[in-house]
């Protein structure tokens, strides 16, 4: 009996000892992260599976919701668990100068820097998609449609639920904008602790009103089930959205434009897997694969061409967002990594009254 | 028996407790070692990661031990500035400057900022430059305070997040002064925790006890479906279900729908991204929490108890309130212990429903570990809530043990 005892015990530790040596060495797949939904789904079929039949690699999926978090982690662990990730610009920014997405050698890519729009192609990344911020709104809640973004803080004449994305990003902006200070001006209001407290002010006066979604995905839900009435959206997925015959509309003036960016891990053990994959992603064929099926405008110069006017018509481009506000400038990305940290804490405390 | 008594031996008798015992540990082995490495590692952890200050201490050692006499009450002097210079030259190229400068802006606000643009510019200054190339940057390099910031950060262990999760400072002399008023908000979020637990916990109560007394007392057969139909939320995924519940209470949902059709309101009811969201979906989620720790006492009390009460003259209330419930106690400060203790770690949830009033500390916790990656201050938090999860186990303690051993 005894005998038995000890030799199951043994066993047992034998195991655990084996699961913890073990998580260590896990030989992992090429892995790349993106923002899900109908996004990630016009990303698989336009790079992620064009790149796995053309160069043999396996690729893993996973979902970023933005945040620095999960970079941070990686560069402290020095566990990279991503090799590729669709970032935003301040991440772009951030990441480049701490030296966590690697510098991107465009002679080796062989696409040259000229190629792409501007803001296309950075030091760290390459152009993903130009995106537009617009007011969605629910064309069967709302008697009369809205006419401009700025419609969006008016409760009386459209009562009713408001949804916005959770973080200061991008927020602070919109509310300064609908504050009256011209796209030029923003950030350099926003460098300033009032102008800070005026775009705080601004939210306060919904706040009490507003449905805060983290993921992009959740936006065309919560419009179509009539929790909210207008939402801040990202253009592409109320158009997706309409697509699957939702009845939402949008307004894009004054306008809220930026430029996602492709980066790759500074410690990938994938690293030519992760050059050929961008060499994909800046491929104009494959580019407008993906704006044909998601109304993001592409990033290579050359994919305009092959594109339809239909797929045209729903881009964030031309006079539909002319003045627009560049969410995506040197200087937006300077602010964010600068003092998007205390920001975020003071957020928080907002958020949290 | 005088005989046997004689013939007890006290020593053999422990002899033989003894070997039970060590045969005991065998088994017993593997099931301490996986506690210690799942259970008592990571909280010990989580406790050092709430005072450790790595980072900072890190990238400025040769500060460190330049301001380690360091009054405190007027400007370092000049050797200090040279090491600092030092540091942030070496701190830059090995890039420690930057979660050094987050703890740092953790304490003075625009700090990080300063902190990498000097580390960036100190590059370039020659060997032995100090004070003045500092103070040419940015005039902060020339104030106390943010001197005081640099010695408490470099510190072998700081109280600094522990304080700033009870909406604290610590001053130079030691004694912690109150937040600034703007700045005050953990109290508040763990004041709103500690109740919504409570409300939810007592909503529990009130639906889970007559149903445990129902489980309890009727007949096998029906007993075993209601109990079958409480468990039957544990086979499904939780975020299925605050799913489900959302499709239930939202504007254009079952519930409104439902009033609306029978004419009995005509605005649909706000019954989702609120307070009232919040409770309903954490009491579905941790009824059966409350209702098998009380039906399992239950179980163990006499059926004959409340006839005999009668049979000796009380009202079926008195023989109720006086006979069964003190007996059932255990069950139901078990049950109350397990239920508010879930439901103090509940953040998904107040998440999904909640709207932006009613989220929960845990909340906090992941926010700031998943989402910013201040690890410091999520410890911080983790263990304010450990504290209360003690405190919790300790009212229990005292209300489980006091009156069941009465009757016992």
């Amino acid at each position: 009996m005894n005998r038995l005892l000890h030799s199951s015990s043994a066993l047992t530790l034998l195991a655990i000892a084996a699961v913890v040596g073990s998580s260590g060495a896990e030989a992992r797949d090429f892995t790349v992260a993106s923002w899900g939904g109908g996004l990630q789904e016009a990303q698989r079929q336009a790079f992620i599976k064009p790149f796995e039949t053309k160069y043999s690699v396996k690729t893993t999926e996973d979902v970023y919701l933005g945040g620095w978090a999960k970079f941070q982690t990686m560069a402290e662990t020095k566990q990279v668990v991503w090799d590729i990730v669709n970032v935003e610009s301040a991440e772009m920014a951030r990441g480049c100068e701490e030296g966590v997405f690697a510098k991107i050698d465009y002679a080796k890519l062989g696409t040259p820097k000229s190629d792409f729009t501007p803001g296309g192609a950075d030091e760290c990344g390459i152009g993903a998609y130009t995106f537009a911020f617009v007011v969605a709104y629910n064309e069967d809640l709302t008697k009369v449609a809205p006419k401009t973004m700025l419609d969006f803080w008016d409760t009386q004449k459209w009562p009713g639920r408001r949804g916005l994305r959770k973080g200061a990003h991008y927020n602070l902006e919109f509310a300064l904008l609908s504050d009256g200070v011209p796209a030029a001006d923003v950030y350099k209001v926003l460098n300033t602790k009032d102008g800070v407290a005026r775009a705080f002010r601004k939210l306060s006066t919904i706040k009490s009103q507003v449905i805060w979604w983290e993921a992009p995905a959740q936006v065309a839900d919560l419009l179509a089930s009539g929790n909210v009435v207008m939402s801040i959206a990202p253009n592409a997925r109320i158009s997706d959205a309409r697509k699957a015959g939702k009845n939402l509309g949008m307004v894009f003036q004054p306008g809220m434009i930026g430029i996602d960016y492709w980066v790759m891990l500074a410690g990938t053990p994938f690293p030519t897997q992760a050059y050929d994959f961008l060499k994909v992603v800046s491929d104009p064929k494959q580019q407008e694969r993906f704006t044909a099926a998601f109304a993001y405008a592409p990033t290579n110069r050359k994919t305009e061409a092959l594109l339809d006017a239909k797929a045209v018509a729903l881009l964030p481009i031309g006079t539909k967002v002319s003045g627009a506000l560049l969410t995506s400038s040197v200087e937006a990305n300077r602010f964010w990594a600068d003092h998007g940290d205390e920001i975020n804490a003071e957020w928080n405390n907002w958020l949290a009254k | 028996m005088e005989q046997l008594a004689g013939k007890i031996d006290p020593a053999r008798i422990r002899g033989a407790q003894g070997r039970h015992l060590r045969a005991a540990l065998v088994p017993l082995a593997p099931a301490v070692i996986f506690l210690l490495v799942v259970f008592v590692f990571p909280i010990a952890a989580i406790f050092y990661y709430a005072v450790d200050t790595g980072d900072a201490r890190a990238a400025f050692p040769r500060t460190r031990l330049a301001i380690a006499s360091w009054s405190g009450a007027d400007l370092p002097d000049a050797q200090a500035y040279q090491a600092l210079v030092e540091d942030l030259r070496g701190a830059f190229v090995s890039r420690a400057i930057y979660p050094a400068a987050r703890e740092l802006n953790n304490r003075m606000p625009g700090f990080r900022s300063i902190v990498i643009s000097a580390g960036r510019q100190a590059q370039a200054w020659p060997p032995e430059s100090g004070r003045e190339a500092l103070l040419a940057v940015d005039p902060v390099w020339g104030s106390v305070d943010h001197w005081r910031a640099i010695s408490s950060a470099v510190a072998p262990f700081t109280a600094y997040r522990l304080l700033a999760a009870l909406d604290l400072r610590p001053q130079w002399n030691g004694l912690p002064v109150a937040a600034p008023v703007d700045q005050r908000i953990y109290v508040r979020y763990l004041g709103r925790t500690l109740w919504i637990c409570a409300v939810v916990t007592v909503y529990c109560l009130v639906l889970g006890y007559p149903l445990a007394y129902l489980i309890a007392t009727t007949s096998p057969s029906v007993a075993r479906w209601l109990l079958t139909l409480t468990l039957l939320p544990f086979w499904t995924s939780i975020l299925v279900r605050t799913a489900a519940w959302v499709v239930i209470l939202q504007q254009q949902g079952v519930v409104n729908g439902s009033l609306q059709w029978a004419g009995l309101i005509e605005q649909p009811l706000t019954l989702i991204y609120n307070r009232v969201g919040v409770y309903v979906v954490m009491t579905h989620v941790l009824l059966p929490f409350m209702v098998l720790p009380i039906y399992s006492v239950m179980k163990g009390i006499p059926a004959n108890l409340l006839p005999a009460a009668a049979s000796l003259g009380a009202r079926p209330i008195a023989a109720f309130v006086q006979v069964y419930l003190p007996q059932s106690q255990p069950g139901i400060a078990a049950g109350c212990l397990m239920t508010f203790i879930l439901a103090l770690g509940y953040y998904v949830t107040p998440a999904l429903v909640g709207g932006a009033t009613d989220q929960m500390e845990s909340g906090l916790i992941a926010h700031f570990a998943l989402n910013e990656g201040n690890w410091g201050m999520a410890a911080s938090l983790a263990v304010i809530l450990v504290l209360v999860v003690l405190l919790a186990y300790a009212l229990y303690a005292r209300f489980s043990r006091g009156k069941a051993l009465q009757w016992a």
